[in-house]
């Protein structure tokens, strides 16, 4: 049985085409940083597995393709993520302006109470920059969502980007474990551990058998 | 209700004929019925005889009820004592009002209806008399242990009498308390009133429980039976220990699906709960609490350890002398 | 028919349930291979549900997906009911000798439902809501399969194995709504960690052999 993990959170990353949807992946699982750019085909999936409060939490990245011709697979992708992250790259105005399209596609297909954040990718090129980050700020706040500017080359941010959403998450999840504090409490209260037979004694003689009955 | 088993809703044809299935972009794609094509929805209910003979309370809304229960308790508490606690005092309040049902029960004569037939029970051979509100006139009665004598139809047909009851209830029990001994017999007005009582078919009050053996034998009897539609595994004194008792219940219904074995067992605090109403109301003072002993191919086999109070022990002792123990 | 692994995937392709049977290629794989598999069999059913002709889905009314009840599929062969002697079916519960007694639809109308290799065959099962119960088969549909009368006839065993497997994961749906979706303890889409319910099924997997 699956027993290694308690949870499993499915993210999804969106976002235009070559925007660095993939790398930025890559670098949170592996990190590891690729210069080759390779087109995602439909779905890639990539796992991490951290923990939060003492339990096993693996966090299932979808990371879709951002071509145009994947579009009616990647709705289907959609239903029941707990978080979506839309990565846009700031040295591209394109795919700033596309975030509002996928801002839409979310509304359409997901719930309405799945975790947004944006991210715009390629912080390090500061020369080339096109998008400021006051201006996608402003827009996240607009649209309540939280807002970074990352590095999948530098791995600046990348990590937060992904705990704190695995994190809020995580605190939407019901609490799973009362404490036991029978120890405490003493016999009295008749709490004891249920596996600990030194308390209680459970042996005796049947009375059924002997019964006069009754039904 | 006829027992009328909850299938797939495959089975019905509505659902089968025209669903066209899952689609992974909108989900399930349950069609709507076509209002005009339908016949007008015949219910089973309304066929149902309300003199259905066993009851029968569905399992999955049963549980799930409990689960909710569970969930809700489960949030609102910081520890298990808490949890266990609170979930007990629930069940209590069932104990408490079980006692008074389930002695009335008991007190119809065996043979007239079944056992765990409902109130509303039918029995063709017997006349009726006065309204339910007798019948509940007569547990507060039977609690208060002024009907523990065998003048049987005569205290049964006086207190309809003092019920502050109206119309042709009312009417009903002054036939009734002239009656007196034969109250089996003429009712020529009873027809007016079609809800049938216990009460006719009552000739004596069961006598309340005064033992601890027999209490303990009417909770692994009788209110197992109510409660589970089974007679408790196994009651069990314990050898080291006076005033321990168990009831073993090797497949608790109430609590089968849940999953870890410390989770299940603390749920079962709530027929802990049950138990210690129903014992701490007859004058039994006690604790009750649960836990799991696997036995076998029985894994939730779980026991009930009732831990009566030594004063209950110094009075049965002083009342029944030694035979009792 | 011998189960190497049984898996569920919820409907957003996340694999909540996963347990193999015997020592195989599939024990090789780590539980994020296995998260991958379950992911890539949602896509692929998703892609499956899309290439179905249109032409199919809109005379689906004239395709039967009647599957015909197998009896006693996955239980145990003798009725020794241990338990308190009362076999009938409980109200509200799938609990009972047999789980159903009746030919059911298959909700699966455009997706994937059966996948040969030469190595193993997979069955899906896919409910109402999408959730799908995977099982994996060592048994290769050969193609030797012969008749009483000598002549091949691969599809019909091919039908029989499948009607058989959907019978079984209907029964695993079975035990899963009552052990899974009756657990207080569970959160929803989460993987399941019910010990009594990894008992029942591996219970009806060994049933099976």
């Amino acid at each position: 049985m699956n027993s290694e993990y308690d949870y499993l959170f499915k993210l999804l990353l969106i976002g235009n085409s070559g925007v660095g949807k993939s790398c930025l992946l890559l670098r949170f699982s592996d990190d590891t940083y690729s210069n080759d750019y390779i087109s995602t085909i439909g779905v890639d999936f990539k796992i991490k597995t951290v923990e939060l409060d003492g339990k096993t939490v693996k966090l299932q990245i979808w990371d879709t393709a951002g071509q145009e011709r994947f579009r009616t697979i990647t709705s289907s992708y959609y239903r029941g993520s707990h978080g979506i992250i839309i990565v846009y790259d700031i040295t591209d105005q394109d795919s700033f302006s596309g975030v509002k399209m996928w801002l839409q596609e979310i509304d359409r297909y997901a719930t309405s109470t799945v975790l947004k954040l944006l991210v715009g990718n390629k912080c390090d090129l500061t020369d080339k920059r096109v998008v400021e980050f006051d201006v996608a700020k402003e827009f996240a706040e607009a649209n309540s969502m939280p807002f970074l500017e990352t590095s999948a080359l530098d791995s600046t941010n990348v990590e937060e980007a992904f705990l704190t959403m695995a994190r809020q998450i995580k605190e939407s999840m019901a609490k799973q474990k009362l404490a036991d504090d029978s120890a405490g409490a003493g016999g009295a209260n008749g709490a004891a551990n249920k596996n600990d037979k030194g308390s209680v004694n459970l042996n005796g003689q049947s009375l059924t058998g002997s019964s006069s009955g009754c039904c | 209700m006829s027992q009328q088993i909850i299938q797939p809703s495959t089975a019905d044809p509505s659902v089968r004929d025209r669903s066209t299935g899952y689609e992974y972009t909108v989900g399930p794609k349950p069609s709507l019925p076509d209002e005009h094509m339908r016949s007008p929805l015949t219910s089973r209910l309304y066929a149902a005889s309300l003199a259905a003979g066993k009851q029968q309370v569905s399992l999955a809304a049963m549980t799930f009820l409990f689960q909710e229960m569970i969930a809700y308790l489960h949030k609102n508490c910081t520890s298990v004592t808490e949890f266990e606690g609170r979930l007990s005092a629930y069940g209590e309040s069932i104990g408490t009002k079980l006692l008074e049902l389930l002695n009335l029960r008991s007190s119809v004569a065996p043979g007239s209806s079944s056992r765990t037939s409902t109130f509303l029970s039918s029995s063709s051979q017997t006349s009726t008399a006065a309204g339910s509100t007798t019948a509940g006139s007569a547990t507060a009665r039977s609690r208060s242990g002024t009907v523990t004598s065998s003048r049987s139809g005569v205290s049964a047909s006086t207190h309809t009498g003092t019920a502050p009851s109206t119309g042709p209830a009312s009417a009903a029990s002054h036939s009734n308390g002239s009656a007196t001994a034969d109250s089996h017999s003429h009712h020529t007005h009873a027809h007016i009133h079609q809800t049938e009582s216990l009460t006719s078919q009552i000739t004596r009050m069961r006598r309340r429980d005064l033992k601890i053996l027999d209490i303990l034998q009417f909770v692994h009897g009788t209110l197992w039976s109510y409660l589970f539609d089974h007679v408790s595994d196994d009651l069990v004194k314990s050898s080291e220990r006076n005033n321990e008792y168990m009831i073993i219940d090797n497949h608790p219904p109430l609590t089968q699906f849940i999953s870890g074995a410390n989770n299940r067992v603390s749920c079962d605090y709530f027929v802990c709960g049950i138990i210690r109403g129903f014992l701490t109301d007859a004058g039994f003072r006690c604790k009750v609490t649960a836990h799991t002993m696997p036995q076998g191919t029985f894994d939730n086999r779980t026991v009930y350890l009732i831990q009566f109070d030594n004063q209950v022990l110094e009075r049965e002792n002083i009342r029944f002398g030694q035979a009792s123990s | 028919m011998a189960i190497e692994t049984i898996l569920i995937i919820n409907k957003s392709g996340g694999l909540i349930y996963h347990r193999n049977f015997s020592e195989s290629f599939a024990s090789k794989l780590n539980s994020n291979d296995f998260l991958i598999i379950a992911s890539t069999i949602h896509s692929v059913f998703a892609i499956a549900s899309q290439v179905t002709p249109k032409a199919l889905q809109l005379t689906q009314n004239k395709v039967d997906y009647t599957i015909p009840y197998i009896p006693m599929v996955g239980m145990e062969s003798s009725a020794n009911q241990n338990n308190r002697g009362n076999p009938e079916m409980k109200l509200g519960s799938y609990k009972g000798p047999d789980y159903f007694r009746e030919s059911f639809v298959s909700w699966n109308k455009s997706g994937l439902r059966q996948l040969s290799t030469d190595q193993f065959t997979m069955y899906i099962y896919q409910t109402m809501t999408g959730l799908k119960f995977v099982a994996l088969s060592s048994n290769v549909l050969s193609s030797h399969h012969t008749t009483a009368n000598g002549t091949v006839d691969k599809t019909k065993s091919a039908n029989l194995a499948s009607q058989v497997a959907d019978n079984f994961l209907r029964k695993i749906y079975c035990v899963y709504s009552d052990y899974v979706m009756k657990d207080p303890f569970y959160s929803m889409e989460m993987p399941i960690k019910s010990e009594t319910f990894d008992k029942k099924v591996k219970e009806m997997v060994n049933n099976l052999l």
